[in-house]
């Protein structure tokens, strides 16, 4: 059905592509008819004959003999010896453009011409002198524009009857019905044509090989001021000689390169198949190419109308093409560009319709704060400066404000709150964010991009996304664009969601209604399931998932407890929960967010909040795809969920990993077993299942609730089974911690020996595997021993670098050293070091390398020391 | 009526969505990881594909990969997926999936998403 749709369509807009060609094709030509073209394709022969139309030949086919200014007077027996010395010399013919009234009219190879006028009485008709001698009409036909580039082969006497030019009847094209008028090939100069004067020709001095063969023009010279034409080889002269162009005429005719125009008929064919062709090419073109094609068209046009010229001694109707073609161009665009805003409007009318179907005004406070703290949280995640969320107003191409963060509706202009201009149309078509210019979005900033984004829910735009962020943020951090679009995504379900959570209560209380025994069971199944996730709550990790938007998507009992005693409510955000627990800034828990997020990487701190004895991390995570089925959070939206797990780790963290794993283990096929059990409800209450099939539904059942039931018991004995682990000595700690104790704890002896220490310690570094009291010993034992080998007034740096997969401490400075051999004895061999900072070190060393950490000392006298502690970080 | 090839591990639950399709009127055929599936699909022609994500041996999005790169004018396929939103779902989308169902299934819906691949397939 749809491809016949898009068959109709092609064919609509085929038709309408026909009728545009057609309507060009006869106003092009219905100009043509008026003459418009007659200049500019004029103009092209001119171009053309100076760029080199070639002469093919002309000069070679003629002689000129130039005579007095008035030859018609002269003596006819000077003429009549000159015509025998010109027999003599093999003149093909010989063409008089005046009546030199010899006797007889001089033979059958002898054109006399005769002058012509144009009619007074009768336009288009030529009146002739009489005279009982003339053959032919010498005209030089009245100039087009002021240059003459035509002569005519016949022309129309007021009598009625044609008479030949001298050109046709040297040619030997009489006799002629009707007159046809030809474009002259002229050459480069009339210096090319060969001449002589007749005095010459009287004298016997003309040799036989200039006059043999040729057609000899006979008539007065060039010498004359005043006299002469304008040719496209001479436009700015009047340097032509009538003679000459009879000369370049007649040469076009015997050379057989006279030029034609294409008639009639080519001239309205030529337009017509160059514009189908053209909006041929149009419609399969890309807006993009519009300007490429606008000016690439022109150029075929151009070079098959000069080969025309050149081979084909045709004069194609050049200005007609480039014409129709410009005009096609521009119809069809502008088509296209209306059927794009049709199409536009067609969408907009449809998400506006959409919109107010889907999407509820926001009905109570709690709905808009809930709104307000969406973006406030997205904004903060992101790093937005800016964040403004629009939704199409009722029955009018307005937008009206859901939520802010840094901004508010009156940063957008008023002329920019149209659903049915840019940049909201552009943004629809492109689908993706676009960016806005600097009035949009609140006062301007140099270092900062700002951007709308299409939300979309069940693919049509339902709402808009206006943000700025910091200049360059999208190229910096290659995670964030994909992060603003999923966002986008997520947004548009949650709107979506406002009206789509009603519907699937209608559709729950509407639905099938299950066997009573069967929701029995499964009400029995429940509740033991909700006995086990108890259970696993009770000795588990705490666990909470957000989704990116705040929202909590799923909590465990001890997660929930330790929530409320934090002081933590559903209406705060995991921004604010990261910085009650961990006691750290908003700024620092901004960026750990964002690093999460964007990054996709975890990020765990020591939790400092929430009043409860031994140690606890916090691990942030956001796992994505199929982690997330693992995880419960089927809901979490198109960018994924926050994990939060709060981790006791004075007791055994492989325990709690191991129960975690196991939790979401049986989650998953606990799910199995329940839609199983949901599956075979539907299937008994149904009244088209077979009867023959319903035993083994039954059958099925029974095995999904048995198969529940033994998963649970299996669960449970394993619950039972807690608490028997070992607990180690040492486990996750933040090391940060422990390498500022220890510098505290040396300040007073670096500040007595004026030894300056420079701590470099990244805010928030992930934690290693370690025992806390050992490892500040040691770091302490570290440091002290550098501040003592620094010379007074020295410097002691303390650096805590993350590398893949392990944090180094080191300790480095400039002092007086001892050999390297000597240290590492002291460290490692038999002798006994007398230095406490360097007894503590050996002591602990084995306990250290117990955690998988490494230790390096290096020494040299007059040099220094420097200590280097590798230990396992969590990732 | 079509020949819907159901892929899931879970044998119950396998029987129990091909009872239900064929009380739709179509003709189950069953295969219980990604690799069968794909064995299957070699010697049968299908008219669509009903498929679990996470199985063993061969998972969903991997099978939805190699039935694309392997079998020409592949069926269409329905994923029955535990997440309904995300980055999995526009995965398995763009690996090729026609619709995806949210787990845990409402029969209705996979019936509706049966009856709308079957009869786009054509």
């Amino acid at each position: 059905m749809a491809r016949a749709r898009r068959g109709n369509l092609d064919i609509q807009r085929n038709g309408f592509l026909a009728t545009l060609v057609v309507a060009v094709t006869s106003a092009t030509l219905l100009l043509s008819a008026l003459g418009l073209f007659r200049l500019p394709n004029d103009l092209l022969f001119d171009a053309a004959v100076r760029i080199g139309l070639g002469e093919r030949g002309v000069e070679s086919t003629v002689l000129l003999v130039e005579t007095t200014a008035d030859p018609a007077g002269g003596d006819p027996a000077v003429w009549s010896r000159m015509l025998d010395e010109l027999r003599r010399l093999g003149a093909r013919r010989v063409v008089f453009t005046f009546d030199p009234a010899l006797p007889g009219g001089g033979g059958e190879d002898v054109v006399i011409g005769h002058p012509g006028r144009p009619s007074e009485r009768q336009p288009g008709a030529w009146t002739l002198a009489p005279s009982p001698n003339a053959l032919a009409a010498a005209v030089i036909p009245a100039a087009t524009y002021g240059i003459h580039r035509r002569q005519a082969t016949a022309v129309a006497t007021e009598e009625g009857g044609m008479v030949p030019t001298i050109e046709a009847w040297a040619a030997g094209l009489t006799p002629v019905s009707s007159g046809e008028v030809f474009l002259v090939r002229f050459g480069r100069s009339a210096d090319d044509l060969p001449r002589v004067g007749i005095g010459r020709v009287l004298d016997g001095g003309l040799v036989a090989t200039l006059v043999e063969g040729r057609t000899v023009l006979v008539g007065p010279g060039g010498t004359v001021a005043g006299r002469g034409l304008n040719t496209p080889i001479t436009p700015d002269l009047a340097a032509l000689t009538p003679l000459e162009f009879h000369a370049f005429a007649t040469g076009s005719l015997l050379a057989g390169a006279a030029i034609r125009d294409v008639g009639w008929l080519g001239t309205a064919a030529l337009p017509l198949v160059f514009s189908l062709a053209g909006a041929v090419v149009y419609r399969r073109a890309s807006p993009r190419s519009a300007l490429w094609l606008a000016l690439g068209l022109p150029l075929p046009i151009l070079l098959v109308a000069f080969v025309a010229l050149l081979w084909a001694d045709r004069m194609l109707p050049v200005a007609e093409l480039l014409a129709s073609q410009v005009a096609l161009s521009l119809l069809v665009w502008r088509w296209r560009e209306m059927e794009q805003d049709r199409a536009l409007r067609r969408l907009l009318r449809e998400t506006s319709a959409h919109v107010h179907e889907r999407l509820m005004p926001p009905a109570s406070e709690d709905e808009a704060r809930l709104w307000s703290r969406t973006i406030e949280l997205a904004s903060r995640l992101l790093g937005l400066r800016r964040s403004i969320l629009l939704v199409p107003e009722e029955r009018s191409p307005g937008l009206r404000l859901l939520a802010a963060a840094g901004g508010r509706l009156e940063d957008i202009p008023e002329d920019c709150r149209r659903l049915d201009r840019p940049p909201y149309t552009t943004a629809v078509r492109e689908g993706d964010p676009v960016p806005v210019d600097v009035r949009f979005l609140g006062p301007s900033s140099a270092d900062e991009e700002r951007y709308l984004a299409p939300v979309m829910g069940n693919g049509v735009p339902i709402a808009f996304w206006a943000y700025a962020t910091d200049s360059g943020a999208t190229t910096r951090e290659p995670g964030l664009r994909a992060a603003l679009s999923a966002l986008a995504d997520q947004l548009g379900a949650m709107l979506v969601e406002t009206r789509a959570d009603d519907a699937r209560d209608e559709t729950a209380a509407t639905g099938t209604s299950l066997d009573r025994r069967v929701g029995e069971v499964v009400a029995l199944l429940e509740r033991r399931l909700d006995l086990l996730e108890g259970a696993l709550s009770e000795i588990s990790i705490d666990l909470a998932v957000f989704d990116m938007l705040g929202r909590v998507l799923h909590a465990n009992e001890r997660m929930t407890r330790w929530l409320d005693r934090l002081g933590w409510t559903p209406d705060q955000t995991p921004l604010d929960l990261l910085v009650r627990a961990g006691g750290i800034s908003v700024e620092a828990a901004r960026a750990t967010l964002h690093r999460v997020v964007i990054e996709k990487g975890h990020a765990t701190l020591a939790v400092r909040g929430g009043g409860e004895e031994g140690a606890h991390i916090l691990r942030i995570s956001a796992p994505q795809g199929a982690q997330l089925q693992s995880w419960g959070a089927a809901a979490a939206g198109p960018l994924g969920a926050l994990v939060y797990e709060r981790l006791d780790i004075s007791n055994l963290m492989a325990r709690a990993q191991l129960e975690g794993r196991l939790a979401q283990f049986l989650d998953r096929q606990l799910r199995n077993d329940q839609e199983a059990i949901l599956l075979a409800a539907d299937l008994l209450v149904r009244p088209d299942l077979p009867e023959e099939r319903r035993g083994l539904v039954v059958a099925r059942l029974g095995q999904a609730i048995s198969r529940m039931r033994a998963r649970l018991e299996r669960a449970e004995v394993f619950l039972d089974d807690g608490g028997q682990h070992r607990v180690p000595a040492f486990y996750p700690i933040g090391p940060r911690e422990p390498v500022e104790a220890a510098v505290r704890a040396v300040a007073a002896e670096a500040q007595a020996r004026r030894v300056r220490l420079e701590t470099r310690v990244p805010a928030l570094p992930n934690p290693v595997l370690a025992g806390p009291e050992v490892l500040e010993k040691f770091l302490t034992a570290m440091l002290r021993l550098s501040v003592a080998d620094a010379p007074e007034g020295g410097t002691v740096a303390v650096d805590l670098v993350e590398e893949k997969g392990w944090t180094a401490v080191t300790c480095a400075g400039r002092g007086v050293g001892l050999p390297a051999e000597r240290l590492a004895e002291l460290l490692r061999g038999g002798r006994e070091p007398q230095s406490p900072a360097l007894a503590a070190l050996r002591r602990d060393l084995a306990e250290v390398e117990t955690w998988g950490a490494s230790f390096e000392a290096s020494s040299a006298v007059g040099e220094g020391m420097s200590f280097r502690l590798r230990l396992h970080r969590m990732e | 009526m079509a020949r819907v090839l159901l892929v899931d591990d879970d044998e119950l639950l396998r029987d129990l969505l091909a009872l239900r399709l064929e009380v739709e009127g179509h003709e189950i055929i069953t295969a219980d990881d990604g690799a069968a599936a794909l064995a299957t699909l070699r010697g049968m022609r299908c008219d669509l594909v009903v498929l679990d994500i996470m199985m063993p041996v061969m998972d969903g999005l991997r099978f939805l990969r190699t039935l694309r790169a392997e079998i020409a004018d592949p069926p269409p396929v329905v994923v029955l997926s535990a997440a309904g939103h995300g980055a999995l779902e526009r995965e398995l989308l763009a690996a090729g999936a026609r619709g995806v169902v949210r787990k845990p299934v409402d029969p209705s819906e996979l019936a509706r998403h049966v009856a709308a691949a079957v009869g786009t397939a054509g």
